[in-house]
């Protein structure tokens, strides 16, 4: 077990720069989750550590050990991949095995008994006599996270363990990933582009776009303390209103002169006021200075997403189950100021005062 | 009705254009199946019953033809160019597949362009070539001519099947701690045998019928089979019922490897290694 350091790392392909200039630290025994859309670098910068791709500029240090100069094999660490990267020749035993025996890591009398013992951790004991192509999805992943804890590495480094699967095996795969995860008390990086997984698996998400940490934080600070835009934007699902406006004597005006909410900050020509749908109440119209006219309301059993016209603009906000909105219906809008949040609508800064 | 009728008619065309198609093939190679067991004589009879003989066989294994010296001649020359070219093409196709070479694109074309130079604008330099180094007539030449010929060929093929090994599978070995050499030897072997047997086996088939630089390179010593046959061409005419028996000893191992090429082909590559 280890922690892991990135030092300035770049990775550039001829003009095409997929890591810029990054630097973090990962602590010895964190889940860290690096979040982003497809392209943002998040993988590359897990290759990177693990070996498979060679840095441009910057260090990579794992434990006290600056290895950039270090094959895979002598970095210590187990990967899981997104298409599993089995040996389809051998059997879900060899597999497993494959890690102790190539590096002579264990004696050989151990092999089977550590096997077993990874084994049966993924429920995978029944199985070890076949050969992957036998196997369905959720137990190829099974024996891919098998092969990756039979030995202990100083890190595992996971790319996108889930996304293969089905949505319903991907939520029981990820309970059990936390279980594990809990249990093993490895470092552990892990990357996705679902924010779900994200949220629930991680001590601290590092959210990337175009080859940076855009915000570095725990869950509860990604989601309710949004660094920027993109960050604001990206989690959470409805994504999170942005609505463009001004400031004006300590209120967010829209473009269209509605005074939405109160506002701490200084008058602004420009701004844009985030809010997420649920934090958005429907009032009885008159009773605040907001109004919108509901654009569609869809029921998805949860709850009902209303998508509102407000003044030039579209919004979402979520609410309770049983209320019925019609069509074209206008109804009034409260929102609440300490959970709005200002930025910059040039680069993306949030504002805060 | 009409529609049944029509397609009633088609049917009976297209298994007429097959019942045709097969016979293009299958017919000199049964009239040569027949023609190797009929003496002399009935050679130029096309009676279906005759009375089978294999004098044939004894004949062209016999003083003045000596097949066996040509057939041991292919079978060395086919086993040695198999022998090198199946390792050689196999690390070239890993790297081409595997790594990023500067000129990588050119270096493949360049090889696959050797492929369009016509081997008879090619042969009298090599004969020259092979006159002054001492290599004329012997089997060592045989072997080089025919590297030549199959490399592009086993490069491109193989290439094409460890294209098709999932790069995870080899990630994944190198993390869990295996060298390039051990992947590719206990991963990418073993996954590429069933490309690496059936492009051996297309090399050997190649080697084994080349006709064109063993005609011009070899005069006694090293003559390949295919050549041999030639000797059949007597005072009298061509003898037909020699020609034949020859020509199955020739077919017999193709026919064989055939089989096996088959098995293989259809064999799955990657066997649930993703998804």
């Amino acid at each position: 077990m280890a922690s892991i350091r990135l030092k300035n790392i770049t990775k550039r392909w001829g003009d095409f720069v997929a890591v810029d200039n990054q630097s973090l630290d990962i602590e010895d025994q964190e889940f860290l989750v690096l979040l982003g859309p497809s392209g943002c670098g998040k993988t590359t910068t897990m290759r990177m550590i693990a070996g498979l791709e060679e840095p441009t500029e910057g260090e990579v240090w794992i434990g006290d050990r600056m290895v950039n100069d270090e094959l895979p094999k002598d970095r210590d660490v187990a990967m899981v991949f997104q298409n599993y990267g089995l040996y389809p020749h051998m059997s879900v035993f060899d597999n497993i095995a494959y890690p102790l025996k190539i590096r002579k890591s264990a004696p050989k009398a151990r092999i089977p008994e550590l096997v077993r013992k990874a084994a049966d951790r993924v429920e995978l004991l029944q199985f070890l006599e076949r050969r992957p192509r036998e196997l369905s999805g959720g137990q190829r992943q099974r024996v891919a996270l098998a092969r990756a804890i039979v030995r202990e590495p100083q890190a595992f480094l996971m790319d996108e363990p889930l996304s293969n699967l089905d949505a319903k095996l991907r939520v029981t795969m990820r309970a059990e990933l936390k279980h594990l995860s809990h249990e093993l008390q490895i470092t552990t990086v892990y990357v996705t582009h679902d924010q779900i997984e994200a949220m629930t698996l991680a001590d601290r998400i590092g959210v990337m776009n175009d080859g940076r940490i855009r915000q570095l934080g725990t869950p509860d600070e990604i989601y309710n303390d949004p660094a920027n835009i993109f960050v604001a934007d990206f989690i959470g699902s409805p994504s999170m209103n942005l609505i463009q406006g001004a400031v004006d004597r300590n209120c967010f005006v829209t473009a269209g002169g509605q005074q939405l909410t109160e506002t701490p900050a200084s008058d602004l020509d420009r701004a844009v006021l985030g809010v997420r749908a649920e934090d958005i109440a429907v009032v009885r119209l008159g009773s605040t200075d907001v109004d919108a006219r509901v654009y569609a309301a869809e029921n998805t059993g949860e709850n009902v997403v209303l998508t509102l016209q407000l003044g030039e603009q579209r919004i979402t906000c979520k609410e309770d189950r049983y209320l019925k909105f019609s069509i074209n219906e206008r109804i009034g809008l409260r929102f609440d100021s300490s959970k709005t949040y200002l930025f910059e609508p040039d680069s993306g800064a949030r504002i805060r005062q | 009705m009409r529609t049944a009728t029509r397609r009633k008619f088609w049917r009976t065309v297209q298994t007429l254009i097959i019942v045709i198609a097969a016979a293009v093939m299958i017919v000199p190679i049964v009239w040569i199946f027949m023609a190797a067991f009929k003496s002399h004589v009935d050679v130029y009879q096309l009676k279906l019953l005759f009375k089978p003989t294999l004098a044939n066989f004894a004949a062209v294994f016999a003083e003045p033809y000596k097949l066996g010296d040509k057939l041991i001649n292919s079978t060395i020359v086919a086993t040695v160019t198999v022998v090198i070219a199946i390792p050689v093409a196999t690390l070239a196709s890993y790297s081409f597949s595997r790594f990023r070479l500067r000129g990588e694109t050119t270096m493949l074309v360049m090889i696959l362009a050797t492929q369009f130079v016509p081997a008879v604008v090619i042969v009298l330099p090599f004969f020259v070539m092979f006159r002054d180094v001492g290599l004329l007539d012997t089997r060592t030449g045989l072997v080089l001519v025919n590297l030549a010929i199959v490399m592009p060929f086993a490069i491109w093929m193989i290439k094409g099947f460890i294209d098709g090994i999932p790069i995870d599978t080899e990630e994944a070995a190198l993390v869990d701690g295996s060298t390039r050499m051990q992947v590719i030897r206990n991963i990418v072997l073993p996954m590429a045998a069933p490309g690496l047997i059936t492009s051996g086996i297309f090399c050997f088939i190649i080697a084994w019928n080349e006709f064109l630089f063993a005609l011009i390179i070899t005069n006694k010593d090293a003559v390949t089979l295919p050549i041999g046959l030639a000797l059949f061409k007597a005072e009298e005419g061509d003898l037909w019922n020699l020609l034949s028996a020859a020509g199955i000893i020739i077919m017999l191992p193709m026919f064989v490897l055939a089989l096996i090429i088959r098995k293989h082909f259809v064999q799955g590559m990657t066997m649930g290694a993703v998804r």
